[in-house]
């Protein structure tokens, strides 16, 4: 269940066990040509990245969709880095609504990205706050799809069928 | 004009809300049956009724009396593509991380040796 206005509200939480080290799972986060290769969407790779991978450091990118026009540039900084273990960084896009893509609830969110490894596998987490009012209808989304708001992960996939039938 | 995903989302962000739509799910349904299951009056789940109306996720129907509220795919539709692009960002984040994970990880063991 979801109550009004806690703290809780503006965050999201993703996370996946895989069969790597933490300590690479960091070093993909820690170097441009790495994280070209993955902080994308599949269909939008992210084509420009600059990194300055150090506590109060900037970080800039800017992803390609496939109509092969690069897109607004988005961003932020470092706040924490603990080796192998943690990140937290800012992102937002430079532009007030995200330039020409005209978001209505573009804001900023801070990410913190944590690695936990237990015998070879490591769990890595995020969680995104997500800083403005605007931007709490997409936490509110994000709930729904981590099954925290009950019912709506059932009412997602009936929405599904009814969208193809309707 | 299709509603804002605000609307919706803002709509779905109730619990009431939800269950109403749930019990939706099973077929139309009047003010009265929907009110029976919660501690609720009627008035009450009217005023809910009217926020996920207004969102586009319901439509009432014109029958004298009853005016039977039924539940509009649509909405739920741009309702379900909207969380599916979060959820497949983040998919798709995870699959590429663990992919050059992989390979890196292969790369360090050979160095080392």
């Amino acid at each position: 269940m979801m109550t009004p206005e806690s703290a809780q509200d503006h965050t999201a939480t993703v996370s996946r066990v895989m069969n790597v080290p933490a300590r690479i799972l960091f070093l993909a986060h820690s170097q441009p040509e790495h994280l070209k290769r993955w902080y994308g969407p599949r269909s939008y790779p992210v084509t420009f990245c600059e990194v300055d991978f150090r506590v109060g450091g900037k970080w800039r990118m800017a992803m390609t969709g496939p109509e092969g026009l690069q897109g607004p540039f988005f961003g932020g900084t470092y706040h924490e880095i603990v080796p192998d273990a943690r990140i937290v960084y800012d992102n937002g896009f430079e532009e007030p609504h995200g330039g020409a893509l005209n978001l209505k609830n573009a804001g900023r969110m801070m990410i913190t990205a944590t690695f936990a490894e237990t015998a070879g596998a490591t769990t890595m987490t995020v969680t995104t706050r997500f800083s403005t009012a605007a931007m709490k209808a997409e936490y509110l989304a994000v709930g729904m799809m981590e099954g925290l708001a009950e019912g709506l992960d059932q009412l997602s996939d009936v929405a599904a069928e009814l969208a193809r039938r309707g | 004009m299709e509603p804002a995903i605000d609307q919706i989302l803002a709509a779905v962000a109730n619990p009431t809300r939800r269950a109403i739509l749930d019990r939706l799910i099973a077929g139309e349904a009047t003010v009265g049956d929907l009110a029976a299951p919660f501690a609720l009056s009627q008035p009450t789940i009217s005023a809910h009724l009217k926020i996920l109306e207004a969102a586009g996720l319901v439509t009432r129907g014109q029958r004298a009396n009853q005016r039977p509220v039924r539940l509009q795919p649509a909405a739920l539709g741009e309702l379900e593509r909207w969380i599916g692009q979060y959820r497949r960002l983040w998919n798709d984040r995870f699959d590429q991380i663990e992919d050059i994970a992989r390979e890196l990880e292969r790369k360090d063991q050979h160095d080392d040796s």
